[in-house]
This record gives structure tokens, C-alpha cells and sequence, in this order.
């Protein structure tokens, strides 16, 4: 009886697929001995010849409403109305229903003195978000992210032509993504750079490449980006694991930000050799641990990059490309990636 | 169905596989070649959980998506179809849960028993024949009720998808013998449900 409930899979299988030699002797030799499996056998056989194999017909293309879905969906997040925004707009008109009056009175006397001690007074005047940024940087060396963050967040909000917005709004964004792990905060905060502080994005290309990233990232609402941030925490195997994140996302800004994390694991900055690029460094030392030869790809492309933009030395990063392009183990999207960046790097 | 997007003959020769990985990339063309050739089959797959066309272009439409968002997750070593058809799989068995809890089964049921399903099309036939189809798929489509979700996956992925078993495997999460295991039951469930057809 047992024997005859090990050789059921194989004769569903059977109905379907050709079994391998053994598993055909196998079932010859049962069927031969055991008329109960043959006689199931038989009506298996008839069942699935009886289930006419024919497909419903797809009334419509739905491209044009799967399309039309992605554009919805992929309107800016600082455009839609998001749940905390919401609650916060909502705690602060009732907050300014509570205290109008005696703030607006206490402000009014306020205003009063400081006017009359900024005509008395000729030192150079101080923006508010200057203020808010200095008073900002010491809520971080403290790691009190969440309150640097409302902190800045609300002073650009009061003050977007203060000189110094943009980079606080940037300061904003950066809060957000380093510190607090906060996402889809850091992914509006860095449109909201782009589209109102262009030139402050403009000039930091971590900025830009962190906007990159959340972009990438932000239709599966920045799963890969909580993965990466729940392996580099965890207390086993987080390099084995980021290297697994490099593996499911080759030739992307998720691949990237995951290999800078396993260089960050294996050489502490002070490491490197007096003289050498320590990001250079730490990612070469970080592809000798890894035991997957697609993340070796990978960081073979980081390197690359790092010898073009940081040291912007042309022949060594060529020939990390090179490597990369002509390496048995490189996924196409990672080809692509290091053929772009030959295209960018001028010939000698 | 007609397709009426304008077709990238570049893309269009690509594999499943380098589309998903142009796709990874971001390469927003690569992701509607994917759907212009896949979107049939995986209607096919959501009709056979959901029994009605409404329900199975809200599966397909859903899956489709979640390609979309989800091609991050896409190992370059699996394939493309099979991961496809466990989205839409999983798609279709949690659209299942939410009718049952909703308890909109009886009345479904009741449109069912009157024929209220969209009437599947077997292509060449004669009409003796296509009369006869016709009333087996639909009984054929009501015994699918009686099985588990994963005897239900394992079954319309091999025997409508022409899946290999092996594929199966991955896109279920199991292994090889378990997959043949849940296909051995789900033909004999529906053995049991269809064994007055077998006269005619």
C-alpha cells in the first residue's frame, strides 16, 4: 500500500510528462504487479484527455488601462494626499484655532521689540532657515532625526525663498533618507528639491543619485530599499544577504546602494591604505568576500564608477568595464550598464 | 483582441527574460511587449480560478501591475512565464478569499448555475463537437471549485499553461514530488466530480 502511494505522483505526472528511465522502470514494475494502480492509472489517463484544453478568450487589450493606472499612480508623491501629511495639516489648524490669539499677540509684541532692536542693532541679520540649519546639525549629532526633520521640514515650508532653503530642503531629504529610513518622505522631499531648488540637486550628485534610486524603487513602495535596510541590521549573515539583494536586482541603483552597504560591512573607512580611495578600497575588498559571481559583476561596475566620478581615472575604470562586459556571469542589465559607461568615458 | 500600440520590432525579439531584465532597468517599452504577448494567457489562468470575465480581467489587470512593481523581486535564474503565473496564480486565490469573505459565493453560484459565465470559445471544432466542449468546460469549471488553491494552481498551470512540472515547483515554492503529489489529488477530485461524463 505504501509503495503504491509513492508511485500516485509518478503516475499523475506520467499522464503529462515522459518519466525519466528509473522512474519508468519504477512505474512498469509496479503497474505489472498491482491491479488497483493500473486501473487508477488508466482513468487518470481518461480524465485528463476528457478536460477539453481550451483558453477563454481576452475580450480586450488592457494595455492602454494598465498604462493609464501607472501614470495615475505615479504622480508625485508630494502631490497626493498622503495620511500623515494630512493628519499633520489637520493638528495644525487646530493647533492655530487654540492659540491664535495669544501667540498673534505675543508675536505682535515680539515683532515690535525686534524691530526696534534690529534699527538699534547693525550686526549682519541671520535667515531663519540658517538658524533652523545650524540648530538642525545639532539634532543630528544627537540623532534626533525626527525632530530635525519636522524642524527643517516646517521652516522650509514658512520661508521657500529664504536663501538658504534649498539646502535645507536638501537637509530635509537627506534626514529622511539616512537617518530615519523614511522613504517615501525622502523620495518627495528630493522631487520637491528638484522641482523648486533645481540648482541645489544640481550640484550634489548624491542628491541626484539618491533621487535615482528612490525613483527606481518607489513602484514596489521602496520594498527593496526596507530589505536592504533590514539586512544591514540584522545580527547574521548580513553579508550573505546583502549580496543575495545584489543578486535579485543586477544593473540597478538598488544593486548599487546594497553593494556600497557590504563595502561599508567589510572595511571601515580609517582601513585604507594611506593614498588609496578608501570607497575604491572598501568595494575591492568587498568583492573579494563575495561567494556569487553576479554580485562580483556588480562590484567590479562600482569600482568602475568610482574610479570615473570620484578619482575620474579614465583607464582604470575602462578597464573595470571591460572586465565587467566581458565576464560569462554578467546579466544583461549589467552589460548594458557597463557598455553606457564606456560610451561616457572618452577613448585614449 | 486587438493590440493597437505601436510595436518596437527591437523589443519585440527579445526573450521574456531580457525584456524583464530591460524592464528591471527601467525600460518602460520592454514592460509593454511583456504585456501585449503575455496578457492572454494570464486571462486564461484568472478565468480558470474566477469562473466570470470580470473577475479574471480584474486578476489580469492586477498581476499585470504587479509586474510592474514587483520585477525587482524577478530572479535573472527563474524564468519569466512561471513567475508570471504565480503572481497572477496568487492574484486570482486571494481574489477567491475576499469573495468568500465578502459571502458573495451563493450568489454566484446562483449565476453559475444559470450559465452566467463567459462561454469559452474551442477554436476549430465542429459544432457537435464545440456544443459538447462547451458543456464539459463548464462542468469541467464548476468541479475546479472543489479543489484546494494549490491543487488548483498545480492543475491549471500543467494542464491548461502546459507548464513543466518542474517550473511549477518554483512557481508554487515546493518541491518536485509535492507538486505531482497535489496534481495526483486534483485529478482524482476531479475524476470523482466529472465520472457521469465518461458514458458519453
Amino acid at each position: 500500500m505504501s509503495r503504491c502511494r509513492r508511485v500516485r505522483g509518478l503516475i499523475a505526472a506520467a499522464v503529462y510528462e515522459e518519466p525519466s528511465p528509473r522512474e519508468r522502470e519504477l512505474l512498469r514494475s509496479h503497474l505489472a504487479s498491482c491491479s488497483a494502480c493500473r486501473a487508477e492509472a488508466e482513468i487518470l489517463v481518461k480524465t485528463a484527455a476528457l478536460i477539453p484544453n481550451c483558453a477563454p478568450e481576452l475580450p480586450w487589450d488592457l494595455l492602454p488601462a494598465i498604462r493609464r493606472c501607472l501614470a495615475e499612480r505615479r504622480a508625485p508623491a508630494w502631490q497626493r494626499p498622503l495620511r500623515w501629511a494630512m493628519v499633520a495639516a489637520a493638528c495644525t489648524v487646530l493647533l492655530a484655532a487654540v492659540v491664535y490669539e495669544p501667540v498673534v499677540s505675543r508675536l505682535a509684541k515680539h515683532s515690535k521689540s525686534s524691530t526696534m532692536a534690529n534699527s538699534s542693532n547693525l550686526q549682519p541679520q541671520v535667515s531663519p532657515l540658517e538658524t533652523a540649519l545650524n540648530e538642525s546639525a545639532q539634532l543630528i549629532e544627537n540623532k534626533e532625526f525626527t525632530k530635525a526633520f519636522q524642524l527643517l521640514a516646517g521652516a522650509v515650508d514658512r520661508h521657500p525663498t529664504d536663501p538658504k532653503a534649498g539646502e535645507a530642503q536638501k537637509r530635509v531629504a537627506d534626514v529622511a533618507f539616512d537617518g530615519l529610513a523614511w522613504y517615501p518622505q525622502a523620495y518627495a522631499a528630493y522631487e520637491k528639491l528638484a522641482q523648486k531648488y533645481p540648482n541645489t540637486l544640481r550640484t550634489s550628485p548624491e542628491a541626484v543619485w539618491r533621487r535615482n534610486l528612490l525613483a527606481e524603487t518607489r513602484d514596489s513602495d521602496f520594498e527593496a530599499l526596507y530589505t536592504i535596510e533590514a539586512a544591514a541590521r540584522g545580527e547574521h549573515d548580513v553579508f550573505a544577504n546583502l549580496e543575495q539583494i545584489v543578486c535579485a536586482h543586477p544593473g540597478t541603483f538598488v544593486a548599487s546602494h546594497a553593494a556600497g552597504k557590504m563595502a561599508a560591512l567589510v572595511v571601515q573607512e580609517a582601513e585604507a591604505p594611506e593614498g588609496e580611495n578608501k570607497h575604491l578600497y572598501a568595494m575591492a575588498q568587498a568583492r573579494e568576500c563575495c561567494s556569487q559571481p553576479v554580485a562580483v559583476v556588480q562590484l567590479t561596475l562600482e569600482m568602475g564608477l568610482i574610479c570615473w566620478e570620484e578619482m575620474s581615472d579614465a583607464a582604470r575604470a575602462r578597464d573595470l568595464f571591460n572586465q565587467a562586459v566581458n565576464d560569462q556571469h554578467t546579466v544583461l542589465a549589467q552589460r548594458q550598464l557597463a557598455q553606457d559607461s564606456l560610451v561616457r568615458i572618452p577613448q585614449p | 483582441m486587438t493590440v493597437s500600440q505601436e510595436k518596437d520590432p527591437e523589443l519585440e525579439s527579445l526573450s521574456d527574460e531580457q525584456l524583464a531584465l530591460a524592464l528591471k532597468r527601467g525600460d518602460e517599452g520592454a514592460f509593454d511587449v511583456l504585456v501585449s504577448r503575455h496578457q492572454s494567457r494570464v486571462y486564461a489562468v484568472a478565468y480558470r480560478f474566477t469562473s466570470n470575465r470580470e473577475d479574471a480581467l480584474d486578476v489580469t489587470q492586477e498581476a499585470l501591475l504587479k509586474v510592474y512593481r514587483k520585477i525587482g523581486a524577478w530572479q535573472p535564474t527563474g524564468g519569466f512565464v512561471p513567475w508570471l503565473l504565480r503572481l497572477t496564480s496568487n492574484q486570482a486565490v486571494d481574489m477567491l478569499r475576499r469573495r468568500k469573505r465578502h459571502q458573495h459565493e451563493q450568489l454566484i453560484d446562483e449565476v453559475r448555475r444559470k450559465g452566467g459565465h463567459a462561454p469559452v470559445e474551442p477554436a476549430s471544432m465542429a459544432t457537435d463537437e464545440q456544443v459538447r466542449a462547451r458543456e464539459i468546460d463548464d462542468r469541467v469549471q464548476r468541479a475546479l471549485d472543489v479543489l484546494s488553491p494549490t491543487q488548483r494552481i498545480v492543475f491549471v498551470l500543467r494542464h491548461y499553461e502546459g507548464l513543466q512540472l518542474a517550473d511549477i515547483a518554483v512557481a508554487v515554492g515546493c518541491t518536485v514530488g509535492s507538486v505531482k503529489v497535489h496534481l495526483f489529488r486534483a485529478l482524482k477530485k476531479l475524476q470523482k466530480e466529472l465520472k457521469d461524463l465518461y458514458s458519453g
